[in-house]
């Protein structure tokens, strides 16, 4: 029953929480957590780490973890 | 010295002569390469005497660099820099091109263009040899017919291999065009900067570059091979819907749902023609043939034709910000017509932004009957591609009020509120000389912040704006890395990773700090050359502000309404000012030169207080 956290650097740091029933697939923490703070940006304009850990949005997450996230790609 | 050479190819284009510069290992650690490299090399030569330097003589360096990251990083970019005749600094100004790693290839880490030549000249360089060649049976064309006949006098005149990469200008850069670009391939341009009117001024048309040696060694290539895989899937991964649309996405995303897309010289930031979308690209005149550039992962270049009064026209998808500037901005809402002035703007070697922008001034000056029949010599109308093909020929070759319009839109408005005696800079959306990328910042909900334009050194440039966190992926500091790296803003993963690569390369160590201290060492000295300016604009701390017109309400679509507020703006100049280390002025302390060992450049403050 993960609890996962998202700590967005372009919103001061600004820092959510999600509390799943199972584990969960990187891509949909993401797209559950963006929801929650901003609905412009999309997952690909983001990279997400846990501690030094680069993620893949196929990672599953199954513990209590906070996600920093980081906005890159913005816009053409 | 690891991931650079550690030298510089320097060509003397007036005495036919060329050089190797040795650059300490010190300074790729404080600048990087790219553009980083090209400020601290201008400031080194020029000091106090860049107010003096004029951008269209032969005495403006042009510097053609790569960075520590170039040919280790996935992707290929160049970065052309020198004094910008658009903003009076320097502007780093990035084009995707292998000449980057042929660059490389030859045992330099860039190629330094001075003085020029007589007659119309190109630049041959194979592993550092130089050849300077006559480029007169090639002047004057641009686009298919150049690359074509380039490619066969390479061949010929210097028995090039036929796959040898250049970068070159088209009729705009040799008629010393202020918005012309320096290109590459059918459609790559280094737009920003108006550096293809600097090629033009030397009278080179061309630089086509061949290295057959290695890339400098890396400190740590095994782990270095491991970072590239992961980076490489994570990057496919992410950008999928990229590769799949290319940047045109946005001009759906961008203009119907976020509200910030230039309509009609920015009168409007909202659109809601659904066939003016990627899939109306898609179905009109998208070739499904997705092309990338060396080492590449993402390949957001598609191909888009065009048949129109019974000529043909190609250019790439267009990307996002041709589709807004020679699109929705001068009221061309279809796909086929966004992809004509795209293609003909590749043709004559112009940037689709600074000239789109120019051309949405021009027209609304018309519509308003500031600019009449009579000075223009035809009517001018908004979605009007005949006469909007019209005015991109008069510009780029500077006929009629193309003369004028050349110049861009921050001299144009100048000179044509002297000419009818009125202010009409109300009416050019630029900041300090740089028109304004296709990214508003009225509805807030696209990327750039209030004070993203007004407080960049590289002005309304899109891909260098300022921004909260200092210290962060929103920051100038951040673009100028990318620039100075150098690598491509689409192939980027976090600071953290773009961090460990460079650290791999070149065994540095450098922490997150000092990563960043890069960044703003680099626009620091980047704003003492821009406040310094001259010899024919001069900006000063008025002038960190947005165009009037974003300080006027959205007119139509979700946000409408919206607009800037003078004193948020303000409060965020102060804060940003303190934060950067610069005074109530915007000027550098000598605390801040000090802390990020810019100490030689301290007498040029003097020239600021």
């Amino acid at each position: 029953m993960p609890r996962i956290c998202g700590k967005f650097s372009w919103i001061d740091n600004r820092e959510v929480c999600i509390q799943y029933d199972k584990c969960v697939r990187v891509a949909e923490a993401l797209t559950d957590l963006l929801k929650q703070v901003e609905k412009k940006t999309s997952i690909e304009a983001v990279v997400a780490r846990i501690g030094g850990k680069l993620l893949s949005i196929n990672d599953i997450i199954c513990e209590d973890s906070i996600i920093t996230i980081v906005r890159v790609f913005k816009g053409g | 010295m690891k991931g650079v050479w550690g030298r510089l190819l320097e060509v003397d284009l007036t005495a036919g002569t060329s050089r190797s510069i040795e650059i300490p290992e010190k300074v790729y650690r404080m600048f990087l390469g790219g553009r980083g490299l090209a400020t601290y090399l201008l400031a080194r030569e020029f000091r106090e005497k860049w107010r003096f330097l004029d951008p269209l003589s032969p005495d403006n360096p042009l510097l053609f660099l790569t960075g520590p990251l170039t040919g280790y990083y996935p992707g290929v970019k160049l970065s052309v820099s020198g004094k910008s005749p658009q903003s009076n600094s320097v502007i780093g100004s990035v084009v995707s091109s292998e000449v980057a790693i042929e660059l490389k290839a030859s045992g330099f880490d860039g190629l330094v263009l001075k003085g020029g030549c007589e007659k119309p000249c190109y630049v041959y360089v194979e592993n550092g040899k130089v050849e300077i060649r006559d480029a007169s049976s090639i002047w004057g064309l641009g686009g298919l017919q150049l690359i074509k006949q380039f490619n066969s006098l390479l061949k010929e005149d210097v028995k090039a291999d036929p796959k040898t990469p250049f970068v070159y200008i088209g009729p705009a850069g040799e008629n010393k065009v202020r918005t012309a670009a320096v290109m590459a391939k059918l459609a790559h341009a280094a737009g920003y900067g108006g550096y293809g009117a600097v090629m033009g001024a030397k009278r080179v048309k061309a630089v086509a570059v061949k290295g057959y040696g290695s890339l400098p060694p890396v400190d740590d290539p095994e782990s270095l091979n491991t970072l590239f895989r992961s980076a490489l899937g994570n990057i496919k991964e992410r950008m999928k819907r990229f590769r799949q649309w290319g940047t045109t996405e946005g001009t759906w995303h961008t203009g119907y749902y976020l509200s910030s897309m230039p309509v009609k010289n920015w009168s409007e930031e909202w659109h809601n023609v659904k066939d003016f979308s990627h899939v109306g690209f898609e179905l009109e005149t998208w070739v499904k043939n997705p092309w990338a550039d060396w080492g590449c992962p993402v390949a957001c270049m598609k191909l888009s034709i065009a048949k129109w009064k019974g000529e043909v026209f190609i250019t790439d998808n267009p990307d996002y910000e041709m589709a807004a500037y020679l699109g929705s901005n001068l009221g061309v809402f279809s796909p086929r017509g966004a992809v004509v002035l795209s293609s003909l703007a590749d043709e004559l070697g112009l940037c689709g932004i600074q000239t789109g922008n120019v051309m949405g001034f021009a027209v609304e000056l018309y519509e308003k009957g500031i600019l009449t029949r009579d000075e223009v010599g035809y009517e001018l109308k908004w979605g009007n591609v005949e006469c909007l093909a019209r005015l991109m020929k008069d510009i780029a070759y500077r006929r009629g009020i193309g003369e004028v319009l050349a110049e861009g839109t921050f001299r144009a408005a100048r000179l044509l509120s002297e000419k009818k005696g009125v202010d009409l800079t109300k009416y050019a959306i630029q900041v300090k000389g740089i028109a304004v990328g296709a990214h508003g910042v009225r509805s807030g909900k696209d990327y750039p912040q209030p004070i993203s334009y007004a407080l960049s050194v590289q002005g309304g440039d899109h891909t260098s704006v300022a921004g909260f966190p200092v210290n962060s992926t929103e920051s100038e500091a951040w673009y100028s890395i990318l620039d100075s790296g150098v690598v491509c803003m689409f192939t980027v993963l976090d600071d953290s990773t773009l961090l460990e690569y460079l650290n791999k390369v070149t065994g540095w160590g450098l922490d997150l700090g000092e990563f960043y201290d890069i960044g703003r060492r680099i626009i620091t000295l980047q704003r003492i050359l821009l406040l310094i300016g001259g010899p024919d604009a001069d900006w000063s701390v008025k002038d960190d502000d947005n165009p009037p017109r974003f300080y006027e309400p959205l007119p139509t679509g979700p946000y409408k309404g919206s607009a800037l507020k003078r004193e948020e703006v303000d409060e965020l100049k102060k804060k940003y000012y303190a934060e950067m280390g610069w005074d109530e002025k915007g000027i550098p302390s000598e605390e801040t030169l000090r802390r990020l060992g810019l100490e030689e450049f301290t007498p040029m403050l003097n020239m600021l207080h």
